[in-house]
């Protein structure tokens, strides 16, 4: 969110390596290929990732070069997970417990007992349980090949660059001030980076 | 200290952050870049500074408009330097409010001011030149503060300048 409305959050990357050529084919290809798939109802999948419109988070077809605009990629990236309450867990395993204390006649529930009980708790509740989903604008510039990704979260960040490297096979460099300082320097010779802090105050 | 320790562990965000606190004193929020460009720069009503050589760092926030400049000069004096801030800058009819952490650069909250569009094309255009504009204007900021702090006229000149700033009543 923030590429279309409301406020913006975002860092910023560039690739490392130069982009091949045919990149606006290659990346059609590649957001179709990586683009998100629901968790169907019933399995146990936990979490998803994928490409989706960033102008439409349930559409997922990347049929046409909707997402090019002249020179910007523009697309979002998805990540749905169920996540099963601590709560919800606790609340089932005793209920459960409390079955198998009476079918069994025991006091007490057998240590393998209770792994196998909370394995079948956990996968019922997942099973039941509604993905929420999370979703992250993506800005190609193809021209400076810097990548605006639209949130500041270090695990979204994480996820995101490795879901755009397994996509594109292109590494990306998050811009920190150490970077920028190394393009300010070769664009100004003025520029010397010589030292990694400096004191304001005991000179 | 080799590039890649160098890359993480340096204060050039912090570093940056109290400079424009500085610049923005001292030149009445009045700022230019070397290409002539002129724009206002304001800390927009929050700012958290750190000394991060004590453990646990030592940090202090001002929020809202009761903070005054002494404040931040008194926790400059102190050792601590800017962690993130809260700025607004104006330039021509295009105002920027947003949350910089210097650590990593990141910007958020930022509000861009503009007119509705007719269409979600012109939308995406008209944000995302907004948005490359503001790092555009970032970026040259940080070089202005790189040929400073880090240029060679700084120990002589430079320090000097922000110390008179730095004790200005």
């Amino acid at each position: 969110m923030g590429l279309y409305t409301g406020s913006a959050s975002y860092v910023r990357y560039r690739l490392v390596e130069d982009q091949p050529e045919r990149i606006k084919e290659i990346a059609l290809e590649k957001l179709k290929q990586f683009s998100f798939r629901e968790i169907e109802a019933g399995t146990l999948n936990e979490k998803s990732s994928g490409w989706v419109s960033a102008e439409n988070m349930a559409s997922t077809f990347f049929d046409d070069l909707h997402f090019c605009k002249e020179p910007y990629f523009a697309f979002s990236l998805r990540i749905d997970v169920r996540r099963v309450p601590g709560l919800a867990m606790k609340a089932a395993m005793l209920r459960e417990e409390i079955k198998y204390k009476k079918t069994t006649g025991l006091e007490v529930v057998r240590k393998k007992d209770r792994d196998v009980l909370k394995d079948q708790v956990r996968q019922d509740l997942v099973r039941r349980s509604l993905p929420v989903p999370a979703l992250f604008d993506v800005c190609w510039n193809t021209v400076t090949g810097e990548v605006l990704f639209f949130s500041t979260s270090a695990a979204a960040n994480e996820e995101f660059a490795v879901w755009f490297l397994r996509s594109f096979g292109l590494k990306l460099a998050r811009l920190l001030p150490y970077d920028l300082a190394g393009v300010a320097a070769e664009k100004n010779p003025g520029v010397e980076i010589r030292f990694p802090t400096v004191s304001f105050t005991d000179e | 200290m080799n590039d890649e320790a160098l890359r993480k562990q340096n204060t050039f965000g912090r570093d940056f952050l109290t400079w424009l606190a500085y610049k923005s004193d001292d030149r009445a929020g009045k700022l230019a870049l070397a290409t002539g460009e002129t724009f206002f720069l304001w800390i927009d009503g929050k700012i958290v500074m750190e000394d991060d050589r004590t453990a646990p760092p030592n940090s202090i926030s001002y929020t809202g408009d009761d903070f005054t400049d002494q404040e931040i000069k008194a926790a400059v004096r102190a050792g601590k330097k800017v962690r993130e801030a809260r700025l607004r800058i104006e330039r021509g009819e295009n105002t920027w409010t947003f949350t910089l952490r210097g650590e990593r650069m990141e910007i958020s909250g930022l509000k861009i001011d503009m007119p509705k569009a007719a269409d979600k094309e012109e939308q995406f255009f008209g944000r995302i030149m907004n948005i490359e504009s503001l790092n555009k204007l970032l970026d040259g900021l940080y070089t202005e503060f790189l040929m400073d702090v880090h240029g060679r006229e700084w120990k002589d000149a430079g320090y000097r300048r922000f110390q008179k700033w730095l004790k200005k009543a």
